[in-house]
């Protein structure tokens, strides 16, 4: 009896998780992706990037700041980017040159839906960076999506 | 008779005094948060273009002699213009400083974007703005709202979002 | 950080009447500087009467439009703003009708978003906006154009076109309900 009941839990535990596998199936998820840019030595006082989304199978539904009190808070962003696969970011500090981030530095994340069981593919472009004289510097941009836990 | 003219004398001032309002709450009345609504400078030239139009034809003088003098001006200058367009092939392009201002791009590099929001706060931090290219959004004042125009045109799109 | 530099118009020490002169003479130049210098009143109230951003903007245009054509001939009798008040209101109301919406940027708007937010008015302000916007529009109107758009009463009467005794007795009625209503009543007292 004790031995029916076992199997019988079991049962029901693996038909839940069938269950659930089966709404997960076609669920969007969210991605954060952080935003970086490493301007090397040079105090980073201002940025302006392009990001878009290549394959089609995701939308931007979020912008936040940065991990710099720079840049902690949000880029400007053009609203119409919400729910579309493109956005231009840009901000800037007027902060003494000793205060503002140099190196590579997180400037932004920006939240994606997509659908499920797909691969981020995704584009980063740099349109312009400046020192605080608002000097031109080059600076690499990158991009990572954040591991969930 | 006269008491009652009187008495309309009295409660006609009266009633004048009542019209005034105690200075505190006309200071509160002048503290009311004001509508700053952004008027587009696209409204300012459609306004002021519809006026140089009408203004200047009514100046025109219908005379038959004088329109054959302007024809004859119009023509000269056409010459004229087209004789100097060929002298001036060979001269440099204008410097950048040289060419015709675009609104917002304070830096002068031919586009606007972030760093031109960027130079005008660093110059709104050094000091009151007194050019009235500075003034985007045309409401007399050079401040943190033209940063923020200037900075909403740099990361504009215009797709829609669309890539 | 605000650097409030001369508006366009005020570099233009010229009366009123000196410039409709002018464009009577076709100056347009002169008639840029009337359309700066009363550009954000008309908006202000056309927002008043409309209520939308963008049906103000379509009134603000039409409005010096409609001013642009009385000239040349136009003949300047009292304050500017008692012709203009009246061309306001009439195309408000024609916009309210239409509710057409202007294609203007929501970018300024949600950028704006990210500025650092204005601070709360004091609940002086507050109050008054209540009780004012209890009134009818009629006496509302009355008390904004006397005592934030600075109109005399005779002023108030041409402009909103109603008889002079008409005018004080909304401007009492409208001081005597700011005055017994318990939010804005201590603004009376000593």
């Amino acid at each position: 009896m004790k031995t029916l009941g076992v199997i019988l839990i079991f049962r029901l535990a693996a038909a839940l998780y069938a269950e659930q596998s089966v709404a997960e199936e076609g669920r969007s998820r969210f991605r954060a992706v952080d935003i970086y840019l490493d301007s090397k030595s040079a105090p980073l006082a201002a940025y302006q990037l392009e990001f878009s989304v290549t394959n089609g199978y995701a939308r931007i539904v979020g912008i936040e700041g940065g991990e710099s009190p720079t840049f902690r808070q949000p880029p400007f962003y053009d609203p119409k980017a919400i729910q579309h696969d493109r956005v231009i970011i840009a901000a800037f500090s007027t902060a003494s040159p000793a205060s503002l981030p140099h190196g590579k530095t997180r400037v932004a994340t920006i939240h994606l839906e997509y659908a499920d069981n797909q691969e981020l593919e995704a584009e980063l472009k740099l349109h312009t960076a400046a020192d605080s004289e608002g000097t031109k510097i080059s600076a690499e941009t990158a991009f990572e999506e954040r591991k969930t836990k | 008779m006269a008491q009652r003219s009187f008495m309309a004398e009295l409660s006609k001032h009266s009633q004048d005094d009542n019209l005034e309002a105690p200075p505190r709450l006309v200071s509160a009345f002048k503290k009311l948060p004001d509508e700053q609504i952004f008027v587009p400078p696209s409204i300012d030239e459609t306004v002021v273009m519809a006026a140089r139009r009408r203004l200047t034809s009514q100046l025109l003088p219908r005379s038959r002699w004088f329109r054959w003098r302007l024809w004859g001006a119009a023509t000269a200058l056409i010459v004229a213009a087209a004789i100097l367009t060929r002298l001036s092939t060979n001269r440099p392009a204008p410097l950048p400083n040289q060419a015709a201002f675009i609104p917002g791009d304070l830096n002068h590099d031919g586009r606007v974007d972030i760093l031109d929001a960027f130079t005008l706060a660093k110059q709104l931090k050094s000091g009151p703005q007194l050019d009235l290219r500075l003034d985007i959004n045309g409401d007399g004042i050079v401040d943190e709202r033209d940063v923020a125009i200037i900075a909403a045109r740099a990361v504009r799109l215009e797709k829609g979002g669309r890539s | 950080m605000d650097a409030r530099v001369q508006p366009k118009d005020n570099l233009d020490t010229r009366s009123d009447l000196d410039l409709i002169a002018a464009i009577n003479r076709g100056d347009s130049g002169a008639f840029e500087v009337l359309y700066f210098r009363y550009r954000d009143w008309v908006v202000r109230l056309a927002y008043r009467f409309t209520r939308d951003d963008h049906a103000s903007l379509d009134v603000l245009q039409e409005t010096f439009l409609y001013f642009l054509k009385k000239f040349p001939g136009f003949r300047l009798t009292a304050n500017l703003k008692t012709f203009l008040y009246p061309a306001v209101r009439n195309l408000s109301a024609c916009a309210r009708e239409k509710s057409q919406r202007y294609q203007a940027t929501e970018i300024e708007l949600g950028t704006i978003e990210n500025a650092t937010a204005p601070e709360s008015p004091s609940s002086d302000l507050s109050d008054l906006q209540l009780v004012l916007a209890a009134l009818s529009e009629d006496h509302r109107e009355v008390l904004l154009l006397r005592f934030i758009d600075g109109l005399n009463l005779l002023e108030i009467a041409q402009s909103m076109d109603i008889p002079l005794g008409t005018v004080k007795s909304r401007l009492h009625n409208g001081l005597q309900t700011l005055r017994n209503d318990p939010r804005t009543k201590e603004f009376f007292g000593r």
